[in-house]
């Protein structure tokens, strides 16, 4: 392994990390220059400095193996988290070493869970660069700095090969080069519809590029301490909640439906899947909570039901109520809503939908093969047959990811949170989902969890987003030939 | 590789003096804050004292008068005391503005002012009143007022709790003074680990630069150079062909190519 041509390559994502740090420090000059300005511009000097170095060293090279390819990938995300948490740290407040770090990978990750008590006591150019994390974080971050890369090759296919999940790339019948094109137009084009749609919608303009960067990437970073609740508009709500809705559907499938092709998003099977959940479970929810007099009237019920329930699956995080409050049967709902969450190919998070089409596929297989032992039969999503590698793939991935969880819990239990704080935060921070509920709440935020599990809440984020192997992976190179 | 070198070290260069540059203005805000914060214990200090001093001579002069009767002096002294507490109560409260301390201690001013200031007057009409039926003492009955209230009476009575009131006040506003340092000092130390942690963050920065910059000079300087050197060896004692990989393109490539050259030439003249 070429340790040089993995720091080339992290180095080049490192420049698009910097580059959107210059913009948060462009935000911070224009707002009198405040107390933002100076760590960003500093963290801008040293990201700069360390994506440089390597890039002047080492000499191109259009050949990487498989193995250094993971390495770019997977060591870009954490670079990114470590370089994104040089403006946090230098600009002091909140934000200790761990917070700092938390808040970063939270970011990047687009978790959305934060370690603030009072987001609104930040600076703008700082709450724009936790909003820029998140958006960079929400395409991938080797995929953005891939789309605005000059043609790289083979390495280019490599580096998105990893970057995409298996199940993402199932859909795309497009060159690498054209899939990592769809994917940032649908990611850009989404994110500035949003942002000027919540402006028309009353919010301010740095309010609204914020949460439009935020929604597109599913990512829950608000402006507000009361998250989108603080806007108390329900047409800002049905924005938000459209936008993360749409953000949890496969880009490819969204790009399809916009240019005419056949496999749009009316025609595919998960996509299908992915709306009844949303509608079921927003009508369990909406129903609990009115029948339980939590709210006045059936439509805010249904307003802030089927908000909760459309963050939590689309991995938002956004908050419009202090959902701790709510019924038991809605936090169970929310809970499965958090462990679902939405499409492969999207900017979520989580086991996804194409997961749970494909396990509830195998159980209904199983379940034929014991009634007619001599079927044969082949298990087809969108008519495209999946072979028994893709299968097993799906099986151990569904069950790691609840191993995870279990171990997760244990470890939060183990720390004094109580059951249902230490699993909700376990859930959520693997699913890339941001609160949960008890301490974790809708309207909390992490600063009470101690610090030793604030760095578990990072690690299961980070597995998360990478999709746990990815990460395990990392440990297990010396025995990768 | 002379030009990759030089902006590695240069990086180093720029980074060590960014560092330098951050520690001086951190420092240099950071005894800018401790001298302001010193400035302020010592101005409200020296701002109690002048005015614990205004109301002594205050109540020096008025005391004087009550005691021997109006005289020009004492009259003067009253005057220009309450002048000196109001301006002195008036500076402070710029210095601290919103501070209801201050602006209560500047009503019971105002009104040990109005006091002070109506006494010494009827003190005053009294001794010209005395003058003109010519009594070397003034009569007793000038020194009541409409109330009958002996001078005594209204110096025990409604005088001098005032002045105990506003020294009390005084004595608050110092308390208040001192206590409000405590949150400041606290926060001067934790601006004192804010200031170090920039240069800290540039020192890491640096060393990890510092790292990269050993790693890419064993392998596309030294490493290059021992494997031309083993290459050499090996033509020269075993006559191994010169075969040498070369990741860079750089002056050492050239190297590279001129030894293998010359290994050409020589062993085209040795045939």
């Amino acid at each position: 392994m070429r340790f040089f041509v993995i720091l080339r390559y992290t180095g080049m994502v490192m420049l698009y990390v910097a580059a959107l740090m210059v913009a948060s420090a462009v935000v911070a000059f224009f707002n009198n220059r405040d107390s933002s300005f100076f760590p960003l511009l500093l963290s801008v000097l040293l990201t700069a400095m360390l994506a440089i170095f390597p890039l002047i060293f080492v000499p191109k090279t259009d050949q990487i193996n498989s193995k250094e390819g993971f390495c770019i990938v997977v060591g870009a995300w954490i670079l990114a988290c470590v370089v994104g948490m040089f403006p946090y740290l230098i600009w002091g407040g909140e934000f200790s070493l761990v917070n700092a770090w938390f808040e970063s990978v939270s970011g990047f990750t687009t978790t959305g869970a934060s370690i603030l008590n009072d987001i609104e006591g930040l600076p703008k150019g700082l709450l724009f660069w936790r909003s820029s994390t998140a958006w960079m974080g929400g395409i991938g971050v080797v995929m953005f700095a891939l789309v605005i890369l000059p043609s790289l090759g083979k390495t280019k296919m490599m580096l998105s090969n990893i970057e995409l999940s298996s199940l993402a790339k199932d859909n795309y019948r497009y060159r690498t080069q054209q899939i990592v094109r769809i994917l940032l137009a649908v990611y850009i084009i989404l994110t500035i519809v949003a942002t000027l749609a919540l402006r028309l919608a009353g919010m301010g303009w740095f309010d609204a590029v914020n949460h439009g960067m935020s929604a597109a990437a599913t990512c829950g970073f608000s402006t507000k301490n009361a998250s989108i609740g603080a806007f108390d508009s329900p047409l800002i709500y049905i924005i938000i909640m459209t936008t993360i809705l749409i953000s949890g559907i496969h880009f490819g499938l969204i790009f399809a439906t916009f240019t005419g092709k056949r496999n749009n998003i009316f025609r595919s099977e998960v996509t299908r899947l992915y709306f009844i959940i949303v509608v079921i479970g927003s009508v369990a929810v909406s129903a609990n909570i009115y029948f339980a007099n939590i709210y006045d009237s059936l439509s805010s019920s249904v307003m802030h039901g089927s908000f909760q329930f459309v963050s939590l699956l689309t991995t938002s995080g956004f908050a419009t109520a202090d959902t701790n409050l709510w019924p038991p049967f809605a936090i169970m709902i929310l809970i499965f809503a958090s462990i679902i969450c939405a499409c492969a190919g999207s900017t979520s998070g989580g086991i996804k939908v194409d997961r749970l089409l494909i396990f509830g596929k195998m159980v209904k297989a199983r379940m034929r093969g014991q009634q007619h032992p001599n079927l044969v039969s082949r298990l087809k999503v969108d008519g495209v047959a999946q072979g028994p590698e893709m299968l097993g793939t799906v099986m151990i991935f569904v069950v790691t990811y609840v191993v995870v969880i279990l171990a997760g819990t244990t470890v939060n239990a183990l720390f004094g949170l109580d059951l249902l704080t230490s699993v909700t935060s376990a859930i959520a921070c693997i699913g890339n989902i941001g609160p949960g509920f008890g301490e974790v709440g809708s309207l909390n935020s992490y600063a009470g969890v101690p610090v030793i599990l604030k760095l578990q809440d990072t690690l299961m984020m980070l597995m998360g987003r990478l999709e746990i192997f990815g990460f395990i992976q990392l440990f297990f190179l010396r025995s990768w030939r | 590789m002379i030009k990759r070198i030089s902006i590695g070290f240069l990086s180093i260069a720029i980074l060590l003096f960014v560092a330098g540059m951050i520690s001086l203005f951190e420092l240099n805000r950071l005894g800018n804050d401790a001298k302001r914060l010193i400035n302020e214990s010592r101005s409200s200090m020296e701002a109690a004292k002048n005015m614990f001093d205004a109301l002594e001579v205050n109540n020096a002069a008025v005391s004087h008068i009550v005691m021997t009767g109006y005289d020009e002096s004492s009259s003067l002294q009253c005057k220009q005391s309450m002048a000196n507490l109001k301006s002195i109560i008036d500076s402070a409260s710029l210095r601290t503005p919103k501070n209801t301390l201050l602006d209560s201690l500047a009503v019971s001013a105002d009104n040990l002012r109005t006091l002070s200031s109506n006494f010494v007057a009827k003190m005053m009409i009294a001794k010209k009143e005395s003058n003109i039926l010519g009594l070397s003492v003034m009569i007793p009955e000038i020194g009541q007022d409409t109330e009958g209230e002996t001078d005594l009476f209204w110096y025990d009575n409604r005088y001098y709790p005032l002045i105990t009131e506003i020294s009390d006040m005084i004595n608050r506003y110092m308390v208040q003074s001192t206590n409000g340092l405590t949150p400041q000092t606290e926060q001067l130390s934790r601006n004192a680990y804010r200031a170090v942690k920039p240069v800290f963050i540039s020192l890491l920065v640096m060393i990890a630069i510092i790292l990269m910059l050993f790693y890419f000079v064993i392998i596309y300087c030294v490493r290059p150079i021992i494997n031309i050197n083993r290459s050499l060896a090996d033509w020269l004692k075993f006559g191994k062909a010169y075969n040498v990989k070369a990741e860079c393109r750089d002056e050492l490539l050239a190297i590279r190519d001129n030894i293998k050259s010359l290994i050409e030439r020589a062993e085209k003249n040795a045939k």
